[in-house]
């Protein structure tokens, strides 16, 4: 029972972090959830062994005590002379989320830690929703940080807003050109930035491919960012840095991220559900998804370009496409 | 030794932890055993009380006559509670007894000073839940700290329901922000539509969204995944 469940238990989930509780701890718990549903699975039947025991015969004259041979189980095996039987558990954890980010993380068990690094390897784009206060400015860009300055804010309109946004979508832009190392010279490379497709394949700092405004009602205002190789510090210090620009200031209230790759909040497990059942039926719900978007990822790109998979309908920002060793042919 | 705690109430199949944990009893006298026991029931702890309180702390008949009378005459004179209820709360949570004190001194300090609560308040709390005495001081303050600013519940209605210290913050957290999102969060028993802390706490999240908040366990799914 128990490895029959923990061959099931191979491959990636994801769980939803809430805030204000650190990574490590998430991951620890998880573990132990695991170890406490795997332990308590039903032991199998302990092995019989002969042995010969002193005893009354029943049948006979004599009162004497004869040896007679009989089935008794072993005791080898069982939990209280061993231990239990499941005592550690590898879980690895995708991109990481600071204590006070909420939102998807990804988690990958077993074997499944290797499609962890390949997802990293395929650098997928993350969503974010982001939440920022105008007025205030404190030095490590949070809510409750120390305070180091206050400002007026009425003469912000979203016109404002969304005209900064838009120079930073611009610039990310440029910036996604060229850190993806690809020679703009050649046709293959002219057709994938016309798709949109470009992304750099490497370390590079952080990158936004898409920045717009849902809500705007002063002094809240609220962003959905999509962008890769983030902190979410980096995403702090741009709400800062939209402030200044809008020469006022902000904080950031709540960096939430909706999505990693390909796993959205839908796929998270809440903490109610961080239990082996419930993981097992997560992994392998998303199996099929994981291994198509991985085969695409390392797929070499073809010239024709397929209609890409489920993308998101604005900035025709393609999250989960497949870009091959292209761009390193490119240089 | 074995016969004689069996003698005391404690079954086989729980003389295995108790032993794991308090090994070293073996080394004891039986005979100070004995007056040890005879101790307790002189001081009119039935004989089931002991076995309990035997089984949930093992180091309980370790301890010399005189450490636990002086534990017993301590709580009773830091609590001011009569004899009955002393003997309860040391029944309830035995640890009380086998632990060190100056925890319980810091916690006793932090309810006077940190919190604001009176000494009669106090008391009925801890005949509620004798685990405050021995919670960790910054859980406390920090459970108190959002209870009582950011869900703005006065003093007395915390002290009718003291379960809240018990239960993890993030679960008080969670619940309040739904019930506030759905603009039930009436905690003052004199207004209508009024919801209890101790149900807060204690419901499964079934009951709990069914009942209190009216809404569906998914919509409490999709409002967590919101914060």
């Amino acid at each position: 029972m128990g490895s029959a469940g923990l061959a099931r238990l191979q491959g990636l989930f994801s769980v939803y972090k809430p805030p204000g509780l650190k990574w490590k701890h998430l991951r620890d718990t998880v573990e132990l959830q695991l170890l406490k549903g795997l332990n308590a699975g039903k032991p199998p039947a302990p092995k019989q062994r002969v042995r010969f025991l002193l005893g009354p015969v029943e049948g006979s004259e004599e009162k004497e005590l004869t040896l007679t041979a009989t089935r008794v189980p072993t005791l080898i095996d069982h939990p209280l002379v061993r231990g239990l039987a499941f005592t550690s558990l590898k879980v690895g954890v995708g991109h990481r989320l600071d204590s006070q980010a909420s939102g998807v993380l990804v988690l990958g068990v077993g074997h499944g830690r290797r499609l962890l690094t390949d997802m990293y390897n395929a650098h997928l784009t993350k969503d974010y929703t982001v939440r920022g206060l105008l007025g205030k400015a404190t030095d490590d860009f949070c809510e409750d940080g120390r305070l180091v300055e206050k400002t007026m804010y009425d003469h912000v309109t979203r016109e404002k807003l969304d005209r900064i946004l838009a120079v930073i979508q611009g610039s990310h832009q440029k910036a996604l050109v060229t850190y993806s190392n690809l020679d703009l010279q050649t046709q293959e490379a002219y057709e994938m930035a016309v798709s949109g497709v470009i992304r750099p394949m490497n370390k590079s700092p952080m990158l936004i491919t898409g920045i717009r405004c849902l809500q705007f009602a002063p002094p809240e205002f609220l962003l959905e960012v999509q962008c890769m190789h983030e902190t979410q510090k980096q995403l702090r210090r741009l709400v800062h840095e939209i402030g200044l620009e809008l020469k006022s200031t902000a904080v950031c209230a709540q960096v939430r991220r909706t999505r990693d790759g390909f796993f959205t909040l839908d796929d998270a497990l809440l903490r109610t559900q961080w239990d082996l059942p419930n993981i097992q039926d997560a992994i392998q719900a998303a199996a099929p998804r994981v291994a198509a978007e991985l085969e695409k990822s390392l797929r070499p790109w073809l010239g024709t370009q397929e209609p890409p998979g489920p993308g998101q309908p604005w900035d025709s920002k393609r999250p989960c496409s497949a870009l091959g060793p292209e761009s390193h042919v490119g240089h | 030794m074995l016969l004689f705690l069996k003698d005391l109430g404690i079954e086989d199949t729980q003389l295995g932890p108790f032993l794991t944990k308090n090994y070293a009893i073996f080394s004891e006298d039986l005979e100070n055993l004995k007056t040890r026991v005879a101790y307790l029931q002189s001081k009119n702890f039935s004989k089931a009380d002991i076995a309990q309180m035997v089984r949930n702390a093992p180091f309980l008949l370790s301890f010399s006559v005189e450490r636990l009378d002086n534990r017993l005459g301590f709580f009773q004179k830091e609590l001011k509670l009569s004899v009955k209820k002393t003997r309860d709360l040391v029944i309830r949570l035995p640890r009380l007894l086998t632990g060190s004190l100056e925890p319980v001194k810091e916690n006793m300090k932090v309810f006077r000073l940190e919190l604001g609560f009176q000494q009669n308040e106090i008391q009925h709390m801890i005949t509620k839940i004798p685990k405050m005495l021995t919670a960790n001081k910054r859980k406390l303050t920090e459970t108190f700290d959002y209870v009582h600013n950011v869900m703005r519940v006065p003093h007395h209605v915390i002290v009718r329901f003291p379960q809240v210290f018990n239960t993890r913050l993030f679960k008080v957290k969670e619940r309040h922000l739904f019930l506030d999102y759905l603009g039930r969060a009436q905690y003052d028993p004199t207004e209508p539509n009024y919801i209890s802390l101790d149900k807060l706490v204690s419901v499964p999240d079934g009951i709990f969204c069914e009942g209190m908040a009216k809404a569906s366990i998914q919509d409490f799914e999709k409002f967590l995944k919101t914060l």
